[in-house]
């Protein structure tokens, strides 16, 4: 009867989840399965480590220790070797194709090879396990296929975090424009379309999972601020911070803003529910920060990791750097130079690296879409933004209302942004600091402020006008999704 | 304008719908009815050093060509006008196409050298030469050898150590990307999971557009009154 009960109780609070959560998990999903299908073997960033990585977890049981973590330095499995051997690679143009390479591949693969190899997980060694641990199941389940099937397992299995992504928006979006259904699933439909994060989420990559926590992470904090912190809430927030710190360390710049919110809301709340408030933010820290510590704990004791893997580069020294050299590169990443700074770069940072790059740049960084294309998706999210400023513009006495609400979201866009820009100034050779090192996808984590913007544009024009645009908005998110599929398709396989 | 006003909001939104899709589908139409010549393959060898070559000597390297072949593209760099450079591709020992280019003092670049016939098949280790016809030294351009691959044979080097020669291959003609759809049905399968084939592509690119259309149908349904 307990079982019964509890399957009960279970089923209950998955039919408590709104259908629209839903069908965006499923368009996230799906789409992100197409990428993944699509998609040659080892083309989404660092899928060799990646990939060595989980192989070595899922053979070993064991989390892999760091041996060489230079980027770019491979010492794989021989089963890995034979399978990243046989795909064609260019950093250029589109490679020569072979069906006898293939065949040939095929039958290595079918031969007993070693697969347990601890190196394998190169540079992302120092990551931690539990996007790994995760990508194990998927692993064992096809382990009675060549390495291509497991590795197509395992993107599959990460396109699930695509779909979490696109729901945990949809469920954003439900909390600040209550009022808007159309709205709702304008946000999570647009994120189930966003190309760059299903090509991202459609490989083996760590990133898919930080892309889903984050989402989830605005979620939850937009509920404790409009329903109250309750500790079924501070779990929640503290949940995904927790999965997003154990994804990368670039979640670290989630954690002022988190630690803000928190107090905001404890702050906030009237005397009789402040213990309850004060009871979650305790949930909050306490499960997203034990399991991280551990884990920073482990890499310094057991594992011998630079506490700077663990943190995005943030504790890197900025070595022969001033800190008035670093303030400029990561001012200049997002914003043009201000008067008295020496021009880091000579080209708009913002506008290639980041604007044309969200539009989609893929591979290895390698290619997007012509200039004329993005030029389009300019003045399309030109206007797309105005409508949603008109639509901040008209709620504003809501928004003043709700300043602490917004602070949190700002801080938190803010702090990911500077982590980023610092990371990405940090990690980056003196030599190719002028060059567009920093790319989009760092910055998808905030996929909820994309995916919020564009459900207040759909907001904007009203209950009669407002499905209108969320409409337009959608098929257009599909085509550029569709587009970004079809350049890659030129890109590889013409 | 008035008759727009007495439509429901869900009327609307399909109407829009339907004119973004229009101005959408309308872009893929134009976009893939554009022919222009199209890259069969590449080496993908960067290109950062180069091999030597004197007048009335060549660079030869073994290589895969791929199937449809009727250029090869090598990245070349002479200074001055007259002649012309050479390629050849053979096979198990036969010439199967060769080609010529004037040498009009090419800037250096992606320089393609049209064959006398295409290659049908893909051929594995077939030898490319290309040949310095003009009065000028000509620099074929690549990437220093390495991982114990012997590189391009080649009279000289720039810093002395062999180079692979980066080259690129282009089909017969210009080709519209519509026509392009079955080669990469065909490639877009290879080296992945076994039970995946050339239907794969069809079936990713009619979910990927089902995907679309079920994601307007979510937001005419949630635009009830």
């Amino acid at each position: 009867v307990s079982v019964r009960a509890r399957l009960g109780r279970r089923l209950r609070a998955v039919r408590s989840v709104p259908r629209g959560f839903w069908a965006c998990f499923v368009l996230g999903t799906v789409n992100a399965c197409v990428w993944a299908v699509l998609t040659p073997s080892f083309q989404v960033p660092d899928e060799v480590v990646h990939a060595g990585y989980a192989q070595y977890l899922a053979e070993s049981g064991k989390v892999p220790r760091p041996f060489d973590t230079r980027a770019g330095a491979f010492d794989v499995s021989e089963e890995e070797a034979a399978a990243v051997n046989g795909v064609p690679f260019s950093y250029q143009t589109v490679p020569t194709w072979s069906e006898r390479t293939d065949r040939d591949v095929q039958r290595t693969l079918d031969r007993r090879l070693d697969r347990e190899h601890e190196p394998a997980a190169g540079a992302a060694a120092n990551y931690p396990p539990l996007y790994f641990a995760l990508e194990a199941i998927p692993y064992h389940v096809a382990s009675g296929g060549s390495f291509f099937d497991r590795l197509l397992a395992m993107r599959l299995f990460s396109a699930l975090f695509a779909g979490l992504a696109a729901g945990f928006c949809f469920l954003f979006a439900r909390e600040l424009l209550p009022g808007a259904p159309w709205a709702w699933t304008v946000a999570g439909a647009a994120v189930a379309f966003q190309p760059l994060l299903a090509f991202v989420s459609g490989g083996v990559n760590p990133e898919a999972m930080l892309y889903a926590a984050g989402a989830a992470l605005f979620y939850t904090v937009a509920r404790a601020f409009r329903r109250g912190l309750t500790p079924g809430t501070g779990a929640a927030i503290g949940a995904a911070l927790g999965v997003a710190l154990l994804a990368k360390g670039s979640a670290l710049g989630f954690v002022p803003a988190v630690a803000l919110a928190l107090l905001l809301i404890v702050w906030r709340s009237r005397p009789p529910e402040r213990r309850r408030a004060l009871k979650g933010a305790a949930l909050a820290v306490a499960i997203a920060g034990i399991p991280f510590t551990a884990w920073l704990a482990a890499s310094a004791a057991v594992y011998d990791r630079p506490g700077a893997s663990a943190t995005a580069g943030i504790a890197v020294p900025a070595a022969d750097d001033t800190l008035s050299e670093e303030i400029a590169y990561v001012w200049q990443l997002y914003l043009p130079p201000l008067p008295f700074m020496d021009d880091r770069f000579d080209f708009a940072a913002p506008r290639v690296i980041w604007f044309d790059g969200f539009i989609g740049r893929f591979g290895y960084n390698q290619y997007s879409f012509p200039g004329w294309f993005n030029d389009v998706a300019l003045v399309v999210a030109l206007g797309l933004a105005a409508l949603a400023l008109a639509a901040l513009f008209r709620r504003r006495d809501a928004l003043r209302r709700r300043w602490p609400e917004a602070l949190t979201y700002v801080a938190m866009t803010a702090a990911l942004v500077l982590v980023v820009g610092v990371a990405v100034f940090r990690l980056t050779p003196s030599y190719a600091q002028g060059v567009p090192v920093g790319q989009a996808r760092y910055l998808l984590p905030l996929v909820a402020i994309y995916a919020a913007g564009l459900a207040l544009a759909a907001r904007a024009p009203g209950r009669r006008f407002g499905p209108a645009v969320g409409a337009a908005i959608v098929v257009l998110a599909a085509g550029h999704n569709l587009a970004a599929i079809l350049l890659s398709l030129e890109r590889y396989y013409t | 304008m008035r008759k727009l006003g007495s439509l429901s909001p869900r009327a609307l939104a399909l109407l829009a719908a339907s004119l973004t899709a229009v101005v959408v589908i309308a872009g893929f139409v134009v976009v893939l009815s554009q022919s222009e010549p199209r890259r069969t393959g590449s080496n993908g060898i960067v290109v950062s050093s180069h091999a030597v070559v004197p007048p009335g000597e060549s660079v030869c390297q073994e290589e895969r060509v791929p199937a449809g072949t009727a250029s090869v593209a090598p990245w070349l760099g002479l200074d001055l006008a007259g002649g012309s450079v050479a390629a050849t591709v053979e096979s198990d020992g036969r010439l199967l196409a060769r080609g010529t280019v004037a040498a009009g003092g090419f800037p250096t670049g992606i320089t393609r050298i049209d064959l006398d016939r295409t290659i049908p098949r893909a051929l594995e280790g077939a030898t490319i030469c290309v040949e310095n016809r003009a009065r000028d030294t000509l620099r074929v351009y690549g990437d220093i050898a390495r991982f114990g691959n012997p590189g391009a044979r080649a009279p000289g080097f720039a810093t002395g150590e062999p180079v692979l020669v980066r080259l690129d291959w282009y089909g017969r003609g210009a080709e519209s990307g519509w026509t392009l759809l079955p080669r990469v049905a065909e490639r877009a399968s290879l080296v992945k999971a076994a039970f995946l084939g050339p239907w794969s592509l069809w079936v990713a690119l009619a979910v990927a557009i089902a995907l679309g259309v079920a994601a307007v149908v979510l937001v005419l349904r949630s635009a009830r009154p």
